[in-house]
């Protein structure tokens, strides 16, 4: 319990400062919406759109979504709170782990009458604690922002799948970053190997929505799980990526207990 | 020059392993290219077929931008935010090791000035940086080869590519500001990429919402590629803040790190 305590007020300030980014974001994000595209409709830009080759109209930076409903414009703004939520999650994960050996408080921990994996269990509940905090955040803002611009609450709905979707993908990021420091031999480099990971994963959530060929590559990256499209056309979850996603996290709980259990502390 | 060398010792390895991933990074966007390309003239093609005012409309060449050019611009957005943050990484971590590592003390009884040791660093940086642009561009143009993009202007392609290179200078002078004021920082990797990707995401942010003045706050959006792709030059007023903050943050670098108090072990 104390670690815990001890993590959540570790953790506490740079929660802060994301949650402000989000806030920022989404509020200054979405107040462009009732100013630029609502009621706008423009059926004929769209067919025109709908005309050019989904790879061209990726690079000249036009969007897949309709702008002109809240829908559509939260879900652009919402590219952008994932990869946000990605390297919070990730460096969050890894840097839990890690940082006892960075500080050169490892062995002050090691002494305390507790088993390495009531630790790691403290610190993961902790971290979760964080990543909860950060999408009840999310959502409040998201209900908040889309309701004061659109209008109405009917996309209310939508939000708390897309929000769960995102805890969801974030959860998945922050075991990746656990997984690591648990494994890697020097911890300093930890962050920097998640990050990595986190990159490699977003830049191939890129080139899938260059071409429709390597659509296989979508288990891949966690940023591809839960499609904004479905969403908004009332599909609901993807239920083969939902298990894929649990299937993960799973797993890479279980490779960070095993491997922290038997890690040599690094001095 | 010791302390040149030691530095260019110390990073090579961080380099080879940022510019292998950029080049590969490269080489899985390029790929792409032949389907764009047949795409692009399928809708060329069509276009043309189009009324000339409504086209008008668009406001944009589909010539240049679907151009190898074109989509190369569009993957240097992504090369540029692996350069930033390695850009970054390298302008703090390099002025805070020596106080994290506790070789301060050391190097300060070496017979060398302040000045000199900070010049060793920042012409390191400057090298390492430069190493990783000229291989990748390199890189670039041998696959663009291997796979016939045809012929393409190389003046612009290089001006989009150089681009890069001032914005990572850009975040790695940025980087010697954090290092000057937190000297003792620690988790180097975790500040540059959180702050890089705040930046990249302010740009993306900026272009969707069409707020012109965000722009000023984010050097990704310093080098407008469309802008480079119609004039084959950049945007003076972008130029000239780019030199500026460099210029203010490398000043600023020297004047702390030259009174700065040394932390002795």
């Amino acid at each position: 319990m104390n670690i815990y305590i001890k993590e959540m007020k570790g953790q506490i300030k740079t929660l802060i400062f994301w949650t402000i980014g989000i806030f920022a974001m989404i509020f200054g994000g979405m107040s462009k919406y009732g100013a630029m595209y609502s009621g706008s409709g423009g059926d004929s830009i769209n067919q025109l759109m709908e005309s050019i080759p989904k790879t061209i109209r990726i690079v000249l930076g036009f969007i897949d979504l309709d702008l002109s409903t809240v829908e559509g414009f939260y879900g652009v703004l919402f590219g952008y709170v994932i990869l946000m939520a990605a390297v919070h999650g990730a460096m969050l994960g890894a840097n839990i782990i890690s940082k006892e050996e960075n500080l050169k408080t490892v062995e002050f921990l090691m002494a305390k009458p507790v088993s390495r994996a009531d630790i790691i269990r403290a610190k993961i509940l902790a971290g979760v604690t964080g990543i909860f905090i950060f999408n009840l955040v999310t959502l409040g803002t998201s209900i908040f922002s889309v309701n004061f611009y659109g209008g109405d609450s009917s996309a209310d709905r939508f939000v708390m799948n897309v929000t769960l979707g995102l805890f969801i993908s974030q959860a998945i990021f922050f075991f990746i970053g656990t997984a690591v420091a648990s494994n890697i031999k020097r911890p300093k480099i930890s962050t920097a190997a998640t990050m990595g990971i986190v990159m490699f994963m977003y830049l191939i959530s890129i080139v899938l929505e260059l071409s429709d060929k390597l659509n296989f590559l979508r288990f891949i990256t966690p940023f591809k799980y839960f499609v904004i499209i479905r969403f908004i056309e009332n599909k609901g979850f993807d239920l083969s990526f939902l298990m894929v996603s649990f299937l993960i996290i799973a797993i890479l709980k279980i490779v960070t207990f095993k491997a922290y259990e038997k890690r040599d502390l690094y001095i | 020059m010791n302390i040149y060398k030691n530095e260019l010792r110390l990073y090579r390895k961080s380099t080879i392993i940022w510019t292998l991933s950029i080049l590969a990074a490269a080489v899985l966007f390029m790929s792409l290219y032949p389907s764009f390309s047949v795409g692009a003239k399928e809708l060329l093609d069509m276009l043309n077929s189009f009324p000339k005012e409504l086209l008008k409309g668009l406001s944009i060449n589909l010539e240049s931008f679907t151009s190898f050019n074109g989509f190369f611009g569009f993957v240097f957005m992504y090369i540029s935010l692996a350069l930033g943050i390695q850009g970054m990484y390298l302008g703090i971590s390099v002025f805070t090791r020596e106080n994290t590592d506790k070789t301060c003390d050391f190097l300060h009884t070496k017979p060398v000035t302040r000045i000199e040791i900070m010049t060793a660093k920042l012409l390191a940086v400057l090298s390492l940086t430069a190493a990783t642009n000229v291989c990748y561009v390199l890189g670039v143009l041998g696959i663009a080869k291997l796979i016939g993009v045809g012929d393409f202007d190389l003046k612009v392609f290089l001006l989009i590519a150089l681009s890069g290179f001032i914005i990572q200078i850009i975040f790695a002078a940025l980087g010697v500001v954090v290092s000057a004021v937190k000297p003792r920082l620690r988790g180097v990797a975790g500040i540059s990429i959180s702050f890089i990707t705040a930046m990249f995401i302010l740009g993306l942010l900026s272009e969707f919402i069409d707020e012109k003045f965000l722009a000023y706050f984010t050097p990704f959006k310093y080098f407008n590629n469309f802008y480079i792709l119609e004039n084959a030059a950049f945007e003076p007023k972008f130029l000239v803040l780019s030199i500026a903050v460099i210029v203010a943050s490398v000043v600023f670098g020297y004047i702390v790190f030259k009174k700065r108090d040394i932390h002795a072990v």
